[in-house]
């Protein structure tokens, strides 16, 4: 097009000119055609550039997030040099998932792998900090995950900068330099996030767990599954049965496990299972929007939300769930204002629903999901004095 | 936070590699002005139009080009002005429902008791929210969709 335009504009003041006019026409061809061919070249070159800087940029999250990590864990008995070997060491963790090339039971496979790792992780933060307890434990665990993301992240990252400028193949070079943007988001997110597990400041995913907390509003909590709490609150007559996992430290649970046993508890009984959890937020969405809808809002690989699908199916349970809008930043970063006061618009919510669809006597569970950091089980209630002082502090990270 | 981070990512755009950046782009402006003016001038004296023409079309690539690099510059300003966000915790009493906003410290989760004394009725205090203020992406937002800065 733009070739063509300046060949039909050229023609014309060629007629207007005379002589030397053909030299600058000859000079313009010869320029559009090596710019023609040198254009393709340049593109990978600025391209090319671009991922550089890019990798250059994980590079720096994924050892700031380390750093951290050590710097952390060096208050729990280890020297930072052995830290940062054993650290090294454990940085390519990687967990294969299960063959669904015979789907039978690759629901209870991949729940193994999960809880192997799960395992796995817990005892290699034990031996990197071994006078941590338990919920400086799991913060330490959360970041190490983040850790070990972000330096998978740029390994896939620098794997296809190197065969790209290896190959020069346009295809891959294109391909990772149009996923980039995505990409240093996405990193930027668990690199923000070192900072809030590093503290125990909860984070934007928390906001499940804190619904839960205020919900309890100071009822007395027991451990029902495997790191996850339940209390029993009455609303209007009607008895709520609220799980969350066990805080302060930054745990997920097993939220599936405790309603499948909830359930069994109360036979049928249960009306309703309400699940509250954070959502990504499509971009001009506000922060802190709650949206209501049906079905498990919860993000694991599958197991939990497996489990909470079958048992609601099962038994003919109502299965609705509020969504608290953030994006992945605000997800894995310090709780904002907007998502704490979104908490309380949840809570409100719920109670209306509780109320109106449901008859006194019912039996409701209302799940709140999430990472559970800087989250405690229970909020202290007034008119009991002192005493509880001491004993509600247990549970305080280090 | 305060991380490390923040800082790395001010270092990024220095002092010096901007001025040398502006420097270039002011000169590539004056020159494409330059180029603008000296094929306007060839046009009204009628010498070779062909010349000029192109004289004239690199002047107006150069000035989008210098326009194009001062918008990036100020972009990168922008981004770099991050600021550390400021984490705060709400604490309120068991007793009376009093509550004071201070700075979060290491250590406190939400529905902790923190071992103060209200100074309204000398009740127990516990941390009943934590969160940041800010928002500063929310506000960028809404700028670019040309909204009210506050909901
Ligand atoms: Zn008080």
């Amino acid at each position: 097009m733009m070739a063509r335009a300046a060949w039909g504009l050229s023609s014309f003041l060629l007629q207007q000119g005379g002589g030397d006019t053909w030299l600058n026409w000859i000079i313009m061809l010869l320029f559009l055609g090596v710019m023609n061919y040198y254009a393709g070249k340049l593109q990978v070159q600025v391209w090319m550039n671009d991922i550089m800087r890019a990798l250059g940029q994980l590079e720096r999250y994924t050892s700031e997030a380390e750093n951290s990590l050590i710097e952390e864990a060096s208050r729990f008995g280890l020297s930072r040099q052995e830290l940062s070997k054993r650290v090294r060491g454990f940085k390519s963790f990687f967990e294969i998932a299960p063959v669904t090339l015979d789907p039978a039971g690759a629901i209870r496979r991949l729940e193994h792998i999960l809880d192997v790792e799960r395992d796995r992780f817990k005892r290699f933060v034990r031996s990197i900090a071994p006078n941590a307890d338990d919920d400086k434990l799991m913060n330490l665990t959360d970041q190490l995950a983040g850790v070990i993301m972000l330096d998978r992240v740029y390994r896939i990252v620098r794997h296809y900068f190197l065969l790209g400028k290896k190959t020069q193949n346009l295809i891959y070079i294109a391909q990772i330099q149009m996923m980039i943007p995505e990409i240093l988001r996405i990193a930027k997110a668990y690199w923000k996030s070192a900072d809030a597990f590093r503290k125990g400041v909860p984070v934007g995913d928390s906001v499940g767990p804190l619904v839960a907390l205020r919900l309890l509003d100071g009822a007395q909590t027991r451990e029902i599954a495997e790191d996850v709490i339940y209390g029993e609150v009455d609303v209007g007559g009607r008895r709520v049965l609220v799980v969350k996992s066990k805080g302060p430290g930054g745990r997920l649970g097993k939220p599936g496990e405790a309603i499948g046993r909830l359930v069994d508890m109360f036979g049928g009984r249960i009306r309703a299972i309400i699940m509250v959890d954070a959502a990504a937020k499509l971009e001009g969405e506000e922060t802190g929007e709650v949206a209501e809808g049906v079905g498990a809002a919860i993000g694991d690989p599958g197991p939990e939300k497996w489990k909470i699908e079958e048992v609601a199916a099962r038994a003919g349970i109502d299965l609705i769930s509020f969504a608290v809008k953030m994006s992945p930043l605000e997800a894995l970063t310090p709780m904002t204002r907007e998502v704490d006061s979104a908490a309380d618009e949840v809570i409100s919510r719920i109670r209306e629903r509780i109320e109106s669809d449901y008859r006194p006597g019912d039996v409701v569970i209302v799940a709140g999901i999430g990472n559970t950091v800087g989250v405690g089980n229970e909020i202290p209630r007034g008119g009991r004095g002192d005493s509880d002082v001491g004993v509600r502090r247990e549970g305080a990270a280090s | 936070m305060s991380g490390s981070g923040e800082r790395e990512q001010r270092r990024e755009v220095s002092v010096g590699h901007l001025a040398l950046l502006m420097a270039l782009v002011i000169g590539l402006a004056a020159f494409s002005i330059l180029l603008i003016w000296l094929s306007v001038l060839d046009i009204r004296a009628g010498r070779d139009a062909m010349n000029a023409f192109f004289q004239f079309i690199m002047g107006l690539a150069g000035l989008a080009l210098a326009g194009k690099s001062l918008a990036d510059m100020t972009r990168m300003r922008l981004s770099s002005g991050e600021k550390p966000v400021e984490v705060v915790s709400v604490i309120q009493c068991v007793d009376c429902g009093h509550s004071a906003e201070r700075n979060f410290s290491d250590g406190e989760y939400v529905g902790m008791l923190t071992g103060e004394r209200c100074p309204e009725c000398g009740g127990p205090v516990y941390v009943a929210r934590i969160y940041v203020k800010g928002g500063g992406e929310e506000r960028r937002q809404r700028r670019i969709l040309g909204l009210p800065a506050a909901a």
